[in-house]
């Protein structure tokens, strides 16, 4: 309850609140498709604000490692089930069962294969004490080099996994909603709840979080930090992976700078919520997809960027912190 | 040159000089710690005592020097691994972990403790610190100054230390959160336990130790049984404000 407590002890978010709310009313449609990518956002956000939150820096690689996940998912479907542009699809959904068998499959590779750069890359500037800013810029160093990477294997025009087209869901009040959608949300929300519940409740979680609050401590209480923070990468990719292979799902495209793109709302939602706040993080996510599909309703769909950040804007000014950063660091 | 004591030597460190970067706050600082015994450092602020207690426990690298743990060369060990050695220590600040409750910060202390090992432990901190079991559930961010304190020497008593250091435990306390505090302080030492403690409420840390000695520029000056370090007159005057 804490965090509604949090929506009404400001006047200037409730009347934020109200806004929406009325918008929402009007439109509904728009904010049933509003919470359903603002899933996939949450989703991508809260794998971005972990390694924040712990590392401290921008990991703006992280858009690259969805792009590659999806990319990756792609290849293994068509080298591993050759024929599934053949087989049947999900129930009302339009994509093959085949894909599903994939997703873990390409989750665990992407999860290894973020540990495998912090190692290679990360660990080392670590050890030379390298400033914060400099391993933002090394992580943007290697998103480009991701992306030439995926431009060269898989080139630059668009794809997407084998579908079948399927009627969208015709629900009350106008509301209409592609199958796909509401399936990547439900993953969304399940993959959030289950980090959730590790952070919160295991004792690796808690190691984390403690590692977050202070890395020192944690190694004087016998938590080797350096493990903890190969979970860390392995999880964050974890998370980078689902969102990328869920959104190529909903969006049924595939292109090299999809995960570039999606970087721009996520770190909006990341700081929105309160950087390294995995509950923020959440919020953020939400609070970014309903805004900026509410805006639609009244502005051009090109313009939702502005909007994710007019938001960010009005959130900072009202709370410097982000929604939940006086909080603290929770991871 | 180390003081004799009846008592096993648990901790050696000779010839410590350590800073940060190229930095060199101390230098040449040899210290022994006993069993069963408080040993407190004192001096005026920045004279390297937080940073002798910071190379001891691996937090930053010693440039030069040893420490030896019950005779066993610690010195290349990395901080997590020194906690299974036997050595604790509970920093000046920041030292619990504010985003977990109470009981995850004990847990965290016990971390690399098996679940029978962690129960007992727990058991055997909250005997000894009784006001931190109906807060156990509460965040720690919650704790009055004092409570905080107590909680980080619980956390760090969790792995049952056979050393102990203690970085200005009482900064910032009132008076008499500062006696609790010390009086807790005194009780580890019928655990077998060897505590280091830097501290400046120097005469009352002092009162509760059975040696101390007295940094100043980054060396250590005197070193010498607490008693006699508390009735010298030139060392009263000089470090102990008269």
């Amino acid at each position: 309850m804490k965090y509604f407590d949090l929506i009404f002890e400001n006047k200037t978010i409730l009347l934020l609140f109200w806004i929406i709310l009325i918008l929402s009313l009007m439109k509904p449609w728009l904010f049933v498709n509003g919470i359903l990518i603002g899933s996939l956002y949450a989703l991508g956000s809260i794998g971005l604000s972990l390694i924040y939150g712990n590392l401290k820096f921008a990991n703006m690689a992280h858009g690259d490692f969805m792009t590659l996940s999806s990319y990756l998912a792609l290849a293994l479907l068509l080298f591993l089930f050759p024929n599934s542009e053949q087989s049947a699809s999900v129930g009302p959904f339009t994509f093959k069962y085949e894909l599903l068998a994939v997703i873990p499959i390409t989750v665990v590779l992407i999860g290894l294969l973020a540990v495998f750069f912090d190692k290679l890359i990360f660990k080392r500037l670590r050890d030379l004490g390298a400033a914060p800013a400099a391993i933002a810029l090394t992580s943007l160093g290697l998103a480009i080099g991701l992306r030439g990477i995926i431009q060269f294997i898989w080139g630059t025009d668009s794809t997407s996994f084998p579908r079948e087209s399927k009627l969208f869901w015709d629900l009350p009040f106008r509301i209409k909603v592609p199958p796909d959608m509401f399936f990547c949300a439900v993953v969304a929300f399940i993959i959030a709840i289950a980090f959730y519940f590790v952070l919160f409740k295991t004792k690796l979680g808690k190691a984390i979080r403690a590692t977050s609050d202070n890395p020192d401590l944690a190694r004087i209480t016998g938590i080797n930090t350096e493990k903890i923070i190969l979970y860390i990468w392995f999880i964050g990719g974890i998370l980078a992976a689902t969102s990328g292979i869920l959104i190529s799902v909903q969006q049924a495209i595939i292109t090299p700078v999809m995960g570039w793109k999606i970087l721009i709302p996520l770190f909006a939602a990341v700081i929105v919520g309160g950087i390294g706040n995995p509950i923020g993080a959440l919020m953020g996510g939400l609070l970014i997809g309903i805004t900026g599909e509410l805006a639609t309703g009244w502005i051009n769909p090109s313009y939702k960027p502005a909007v994710y950040f007019l938001v960010l804007l009005i959130v900072l000014l009202l709370r410097p912190n982000g929604i939940l950063g006086n909080k603290g660091r929770q991871f | 040159m180390a003081i004799m004591s009846k008592q096993k030597t648990s901790l050696i460190a000779k010839n410590i000089s350590a800073g940060y970067g190229e930095q060199i706050i101390i230098r040449n600082v040899n210290l022994e710690l006993h069993e069963s015994s408080i040993t407190t450092i004192i001096g005026p602020n920045g004279c390297g005592k937080s940073t002798f207690l910071k190379s001891i426990s691996g937090i930053i690298n010693p440039v030069e020097g040893e420490v030896k743990i019950y005779g066993s060369d610690v010195t290349k060990l990395n901080t997590f691994e020194l906690s299974k050695k036997g050595l604790g220590y509970v920093p000046q600040s920041e030292n619990i972990f504010p985003s977990l409750s109470v009981e995850d910060n004990l847990k965290m202390g016990g971390y690399i403790l098996s679940k029978y090992d962690y129960k007992k432990n727990l058991d055997y901190v909250l005997e000894m610190f009784p006001d931190l079991r109906d807060k156990l559930t509460e965040s720690s961010s919650n704790l009055s100054g004092g409570q905080r304190q107590m909680l980080a020497l619980s956390r760090a008593l969790m792995l049952d230390p056979k050393i102990i250091m203690l970085d200005e435990p009482t900064a910032g306390l009132s008076p008499i959160i500062v006696d609790d505090v010390l009086e807790n302080i005194t009780s580890l030492k019928k655990s077998n336990l060897s505590v280091l403690l830097v501290e400046q409420n120097a005469k009352k840390a002092l009162k509760i130790s059975d040696f101390g000695a007295v940094f100043s520029f980054g060396q250590k000056v005197i070193e010498d049984e607490a008693s006699k370090i508390l009735s010298d007159k030139e060392i009263s005057k000089l470090y102990l404000g008269g």
